[in-house]
């Protein structure tokens, strides 16, 4: 894709922010991915590629007025303020979850699990 | 309304708690500071350029309350950010023996790659400084080689006789570079007294 393509300037932007540590909606997004894999955030949120780029540059709602800055951000992006409200909630419980129960962790536990076993066998 | 005034709209939106002009600020400001940092440091790549811009913007976000546009506007905050971790950058990168044979691409990554990075803010104070001072320090290739190791607080005898090209293991090679030193450091705290 090339980088003069816009939409390929804000993914790869978005791609970064997921990673790093600012306050963005990139992380929730990226959590999101990992979880439902054969999903799209486009698909679940009716958009473009593009909207969703822009979207995971938005910053994260608030706590303590959550579904006013989720309204903000579904006006700006001129998106279903419903569909983006139970996107933005789900991929924060998948988020917290996973901060959780880390995926690096739960694995090594099976690989520990299946050593023992072998073991004993 | 030009790009410094759209981006101190943009900061003021940032602390009044909007939660979308960070993407306004990735959308409109990534592109002109990606130009910005490649018309400063041609021999960057592009996914360097990329990746220095996209940084600066994020920390801008991360801590938008750091930028005082009633200092400086925001588009100066982002470059002075995408600057002084270009420099840090290249002085990560640059092969020291490179740099010593002076193959730099230009004055600016030259004496940038050789301004001690301390903090942001007093790296990019040295760089220029350097640009504008930096003859007066370094009157041949000799001394600006000295001022190199200097800069990068080298502090091993054999390193500095190599600079000034005699032989490390002479007698009397400590006493001679000692000497080389501190017309250095005497040049640099004149010029500091003056500046």
């Amino acid at each position: 894709m090339s980088s003069e393509n816009p939409t390929y300037f804000l993914a790869r932007a978005a791609r970064r922010a997921a990673r790093g540590s600012a306050p963005l909606v990139a992380s929730l997004i990226e959590a999101w991915r990992k979880a439902f894999p054969n999903q799209s955030p486009e698909g679940s949120l009716a958009c473009s590629a593009q909207t969703v780029g822009e979207l995971a540059l938005c910053r994260r709602p608030r706590d303590e007025q959550w579904v006013e800055d989720a309204t903000e951000i579904a006006g700006a992006l001129t998106l279903d303020v419903d569909h983006l409200i139970a996107f933005l909630r789900t991929a924060e419980v998948v988020q917290q979850f996973g901060d959780a129960h880390p995926a690096e962790a739960s694995q090594e536990g099976r690989l520990l699990a299946a050593r023992d076993r072998d073991e004993e066998e | 309304m030009d790009l410094k005034d759209r981006l101190n709209q943009i900061h003021d939106r940032m602390l009044a708690g909007s939660r979308t002009p960070s993407r306004d600020l990735f959308t409109g400001a990534l592109k002109p500071l990606i130009g910005f940092l490649a018309g400063q440091f041609p021999s960057l790549s592009d996914d360097d350029l990329y990746d220095l811009a996209s940084n600066a913007i994020m920390i801008y976000v991360t801590h938008p309350e750091a930028c005082d546009t009633g200092k400086s506007s925001l588009w100066s905050f982002i470059c002075r950010i995408a600057k002084a971790d270009a420099i840090d950058l290249l002085r990560k990168t640059a092969n020291r023996q490179e740099l010593l044979s002076g193959k730099a691409d230009s004055d600016v990554e030259f004496w940038a790659a050789r301004a001690k990075d301390v903090f942001r803010d007093e790296a990019i104070d040295a760089r220029h400084i350097m640009q504008l001072h930096g003859y007066r320090l370094a009157k041949n290739e000799a001394e600006a080689r000295v001022l190199v190791l200097i800069l990068n607080d080298e502090n091993k005898t054999a390193a500095y006789a190599t600079a000034l090209g005699l032989d490390p293991a002479a007698p009397d090679i400590e006493h001679t570079v000692k000497q080389a030193k501190d017309r250095m450091l005497l040049r640099m705290r004149r010029l500091r007294d003056e500046l």
